[in-house]
């Protein structure tokens, strides 16, 4: 049967009014939007069937199966040691795929060095449909204790924050988006600024003191949040690699490299819940010895 | 049963679009866009009417699963597939015209986008993240074209023959000239 032409347009006029609706629903109510109970539900949905096929489309990491969440205060050290040793002794016996073992053990690594309770996923899906947005779905929600606002890191440094969480996945903003901003400050120093998101180009960093101290190869760490939450104090973000000079300038600016390789994200650690203590700068690897190599 | 085939999919393309197409090292600041090119096959096999459906339906769940304002993609996609299903009778022309529309749909989609998240005040856009990224996005999608249109209208043809003739916006010509 041939749809008249006018009725067709009367329904694409009701779509573009429908759609225009929701920009506005959504735009205008900031962080809570009437929508948030449909994405919910959205991610309840979809979020299994993603977890299915990145499951069969990725080599399986056996070894994540039983990691869940990581010790509470007091027991997270000697929690942690008998999982890396049980998780050796298993990633031994069984043929992993070896570079998945290689990530579990640098995620172990920091996660121990600062003592973050940390829940591990894996990166199901890339999101950023037409391109702008820099954010991953990872297997973690909301049945695994991932909320919203809380920080996600992996075995090389800071990954991002958790956007939004359904029962089953979560939406990770990365910290190379155009709108992520995380507080930061250099190694050692208590000189403050913030670190936004270039996309694939390298982190600008604002240093809040004109007057500040700041040089190549300085290494730029997390400030840390009130309560942590989003972001815990500590965590590894980049190392500077250029310094722009606008002197008399109200702040100054430059370039960060992250540590972390947002190309080829796998497995990333979510951060529960906040230090005891602020680590300050013990999860940086040692300075190489300049004298060396 | 049109239907089902359409929810089908769409489903199936936004999943492969994040879990296998979006990771992939690929060369280029863009990515393939599969939702935009089985918006397009739909709009191409089927019709205006489908086309504005489909675009409206896969829009709306990319928004709901994505970082942005809902209701965004769902207009772009909208209207992408109701000028796709408008221009659909011109695809049989050549074997280059799917191509084409592929690749005019892949602008006006991500240039649209674009416009409207800049004008909303999304801070993402910037004209250089957008010519960076254009160039290789349009080569994509006209790579996956010639994969996605023909299966989908195969499919489309082959649960429903008798209405895979399109819905147009135009009343069907005279079969012939009328006795003088």
């Amino acid at each position: 049967m041939t749809t008249g032409p006018r009725r067709v347009r009367l329904v694409l006029a009701l779509l573009v009014l429908t759609s225009l609706t929701l920009v506005t629903i959504d735009s205008r109510a900031g962080d809570g939007s009437a929508l948030d109970g449909l994405r919910s539900a959205t991610a309840a949905v979809v979020g299994p069937i993603q977890r299915g096929l990145a499951s069969v489309v990725r080599p399986v990491g056996s070894a994540l199966g039983g990691l869940g969440n990581i010790g509470k205060a007091g027991d997270r050290i000697e929690q942690l040691e008998r999982d890396n040793e049980a998780l050796r002794r298993e990633l031994d016996g069984r043929r992993a795929d070896g570079q998945r073992g290689e990530q579990l053990e640098r995620l172990l690594r920091v996660s121990a060095a600062g003592q973050y309770p940390t829940v591990a996923a894996q990166v199901v899906a890339v999101g950023g449909s037409l391109g702008f947005e820099w954010t991953v779905t990872i297997d973690a929600g909301t049945a695994d204790g991932v909320a919203p606002d809380m920080t996600v890191l992996n075995g090389d440094g800071l990954v991002g924050r958790v956007k939004s969480a359904g029962p089953y996945t979560a939406t990770v903003l990365l910290a190379v988006d155009a709108t992520s901003s995380v507080g930061v400050r250099r190694e050692g120093a208590g000189q403050i600024g913030l670190a936004e998101g270039g996309g694939l180009g390298p982190l600008q960093l604002r240093l809040l003191d004109p007057q500040a101290e700041v040089a190549r190869g300085d290494r730029i760490v997390t400030f840390g949040s009130p309560n942590g939450r989003p972001f815990v104090p500590g965590i590894p973000v980049g190392e500077v690699v250029d310094v722009q000079e606008t002197p008399g300038g109200p702040e100054r600016l430059a370039d960060v490299a992250p540590y972390v390789d947002f190309a080829a994200l796998d497995l990333v650690g979510v951060v529960v819940a906040p230090p005891r203590v602020d680590p300050r700068d013990v999860v940086l690897p040692p300075q190489p010895d300049p004298t060396s190599g | 049963m049109r239907a089902a085939l359409a929810v089908l999919a769409v489903l199936t393309a936004v999943l492969l679009q994040g879990v296998v197409l979006a990771p992939l090292p690929l060369p280029g600041a863009g990515r393939p866009d599969l939702v935009l090119v089985v918006v397009v096959a739909f709009a191409l096999a089927q019709g205006p009417a489908v086309g504005m459906a489909v675009g409206f339906g896969a829009g709306l769940l990319l928004d709901l699963l994505g970082d942005h304002p809902a209701g965004l993609l769902a207009l772009v996609l909208c209207l992408v597939g109701y000028g796709c299903g408008v221009v659909a009778d011109e695809a049989d022309r050549s074997t280059l015209a799917p191509l084409l529309i592929v690749a005019a749909a892949a602008v006006a989609a991500t240039v649209g986008y674009a416009a409207l998240s800049a004008l909303g005040g999304d801070p993402r856009v910037s004209w250089g993240s957008l010519s960076r990224a254009l160039p290789s996005t349009v080569a994509y999608d006209v790579i996956l074209a010639p994969l996605v249109v023909p299966l989908v209208a195969a499919g489309s043809s082959r649960l429903d023959p008798a209405a895979a003739q399109r819905s147009t916006t135009r009343p069907d010509p005279p079969l012939r000239s009328p006795p003088t």
